[in-house]
């Protein structure tokens, strides 16, 4: 049987893991890193570049290299996010057939689920190389706020990549799991996951190895790189005083700037002080000049403190959600590199009233339990048991424009409810269910995961016949609805498609692309 | 001979030292004469040397080959560098084989291979044996 793998995919770095003999290991790239970017480019010569490759030169090749296409994945092209991203992201992001949001490099418009391939058939490559033998299943995790049609966006996107999901687990109860692993703990946690480009933080209860979310909450636009923007700002401002020149638009100094502004807040995470040098970033008629700034811890945090507070009034947002105060927390876990800035530390430490758990790897620990996860599905040992929650609130839409809530935000999963709705009108035939995920009383503004109709009602006057309408959720999270005329028993259900996801022959297609772009590359290469 | 006209005798010169393996120097020259021109026989010259000189940078340093760098610090920094040759330093790993490094710099192929060779030229960089 071959091994199952756990896939942390994130929005700005992705992780792989397996577990070895009863073990969790995080398996390192070809160029050692144990995290690859999830980032995926085309060079003007049409080469594909995933991972290391595609950073390094991202800046250089703005307009053909995809980044935090995870923001993007499951949306409709209106959504505000899809909005936010066309404004800030430099590649060029269109509206597809499905009303999906669309990225166009090389000449190729890529949905989001090929992109998400694209870094998925990588993890699935690193970890092939490092087991020497082919892997066809995996876990996959999703931020714990993800909707139905982000799950299922994930998941066409594992189909793409070769992968057999298994399981789409939230980013935080793969935590938690990694944290609970051998341990027979009853306790109220927090996973605080400051990542490169997305923040969360989710507030769990676990007790005999029974783990559920009770609330999460999050900011898509909020992460590690709002820190390097900071310090790339102060770097160019502090040049642009020494040496009467701007470097805003010089595309090869930003690249360096970016990624001596990453490595210095790196460094000072360890250090008081750090010297910024980068050598010949410009040239002028009198000759070179060289970049060379101290940095020091104490700018740092003044240029970053802004973020690290908007992270604090989500977790207040988070805490008041679960029922609980900060201080019934009795653990917390760190996620995500940024968490490892003295600064983030301390703010939480501050918040919560207690320092954070230091038993983890923020890069690996999503990964980590997702690995365990997917061999705790596969092996004939009792398995965790996770009890998530669905993260919306899920409903339909009613007469005069009304969201009737069916299942409320923060509800454990997996879980089936069910309502008697009836008709409007006299002798109606058929009622159309509009499947709706949000949190808004207006219909129109929540997110519409699907749509069906069912016919054949008996006729009568309005408001006597009863319809049945009953929601269920999985384990992955995914919805299924079905409506039941309780006079006629007939019967209409759908597992929600929603508008937006791929169609098989769209994935089959996808697939098929990716085949011929890899035999031509072989041609090209032999 | 008005102000956009090429003197000859000067491509003719450009010419000989392409015939003594100056190839790069004929370049310059081209390129210096291009200044303010529009002249479709510079712009053919230009092209040629280009191509012929792409083609010897190809042979001094294969795809396959990877570079480190040679000089640091103030050794580095006596040089009078352009900032694309810094960019490229900076990108110096010892591992990056040359067609990526071209690929990932961003830069005109010609001109990131023209910038590697001046490097190993001046003994800035060093291939990786």
């Amino acid at each position: 049987m071959s091994r199952v793998i756990g896939i942390d995919l994130g929005t700005t770095n992705s992780c792989v893991a397996v577990l070895e003999n009863g073990q969790p290991t995080v398996i390192p790239n070809a160029g050692g890193y144990k995290t690859t970017p999830s980032m995926f480019a085309i060079t003007p010569d049409g080469k594909r570049l995933v991972g290391h490759l595609a950073k390094r030169q991202a800046i250089t090749n703005s307009k053909h290299t995809i980044f935090a296409s995870k923001r993007l994945i499951g949306r409709r092209f209106d959504a505000p996010e899809v909005q936010r991203s066309i404004d800030l992201c430099p590649y060029d992001i269109v509206r597809g057939p499905n009303d999906d949001p669309r990225i166009e490099i090389g000449g190729k418009a890529f949905t989001c689920p090929e992109i998400g391939a694209t870094i998925l058939r990588e993890m699935k490559r690193v970890a092939e190389e490092y087991l020497g033998e082919p892997v066809q299943e995996a876990v996959i995790t999703v931020p714990a706020y993800f909707n139905d049609t982000q799950r299922q966006s994930t998941k066409d996107a594992g189909k793409i990549a070769g992968l057999d999901v298994l399981r789409i687990v939230n980013e935080p109860t793969a935590a938690a799991i990694a944290y609970g692993f051998n341990k027979q703990s009853e306790e109220r946690i927090a996973v605080f996951d400051l990542g490169g480009g997305t923040f969360d933080i989710s507030i769990l209860e676990m007790s005999d190895g029974v783990i559920e979310v009770l609330a999460t909450a999050g900011d898509t636009f909020l992460g590690g790189e709002d820190f390097d923007r900071r310090i790339v700002q102060y770097l160019l401002d502090q040049f642009q005083q020494q040496e009467s020149i701007d470097l805003r638009g010089d595309a090869m100094a930003l690249q360096r700037l970016k990624d001596a502004a990453e490595k210095a807040k790196c460094d000072l995470s360890g250090r008081e002080q750090v010297e910024v040098n980068l050598p010949f970033i410009a040239s002028d008629p009198d000759g070179p000049r060289h970049l060379s700034i101290q940095l020091d811890r104490q700018t740092l945090e003044s240029l970053v403190s802004e973020v690290v507070n908007a992270t604090l009034k989500t977790a207040e947002q988070c805490v008041r959600d679960s029922g609980l105060e900060a201080g019934d927390v009795e653990q917390v876990i760190l996620v995500g590199g940024q968490t490892r800035m003295p600064l983030v530390q301390q703010a939480v430490a501050d918040f919560f009233g207690k320092r954070a758990h230091k038993g983890v790897n923020p890069d690996e620990v999503v990964a980590v339990g997702a690995a365990i996860q997917a061999e705790s599905l596969t092996s004939e040992e009792d398995s965790v048991l996770l009890l998530d929650v669905t993260p919306l609130s899920l409903g339909i839409a009613t007469f005069g424009g009304h969201f009737a809530q069916l299942i409320e935000r923060n509800t454990t999963v997996p879980v089936r409810k069910g309502h008697i709705f009836t008709t409007t009108r006299e002798n109606q035939s058929a009622v159309k269910i509009r499947v709706l995920q949000g949190e808004s009383d207006v219909a129109a503004e929540n997110d519409l995961l699907g749509e069906f109709v069912l016919t054949g009602i008996r006729p009568a006057n309005k408001g006597e016949p009863e319809i049945d309408v009953s929601f269920d959720i999985d384990a992955n999270g995914i919805v299924s609805v079905s409506a039941r005329d309780l006079a006629t028993g007939k019967e209409q259900s759908i597992t929600v498609n929603a508008t937006g996801t791929l169609s098989d022959e769209e994935i089959q297609q996808i697939i098929e692309d990716q085949e011929l772009y890899e035999v031509a590359l072989k041609e090209g290469v032999e | 001979m008005s102000a956009a006209e090429v003197p000859s005798h000067l491509l003719m010169e450009a010419l000989d030292w392409v015939q003594q393996g100056r190839a790069e120097d004929a370049l310059e020259l081209v390129e210096s004469l291009a200044e303010g021109r529009n002249g479709a026989q510079v712009a053919g010259y230009e092209e040629l040397l280009r191509a012929r000189l792409m083609e010897e940078y190809r042979e001094r340093l294969p795809d396959a080959a990877r570079l480190r760098r040679k000089l640091e610090g103030s050794e580095l920094l006596s040089f009078n560098l352009p900032a694309g040759a810094g960019f490229l330093i900076s990108m110096l790993d010892g591992e990056t084989p040359v067609s990526d490094l071209v690929a990932l710099s961003g830069m005109d192929p010609f001109d990131a291979r023209r910038n590697l060779n001046r490097l190993i030229g001046a003994g800035i960089v060093e291939l990786v044996s």
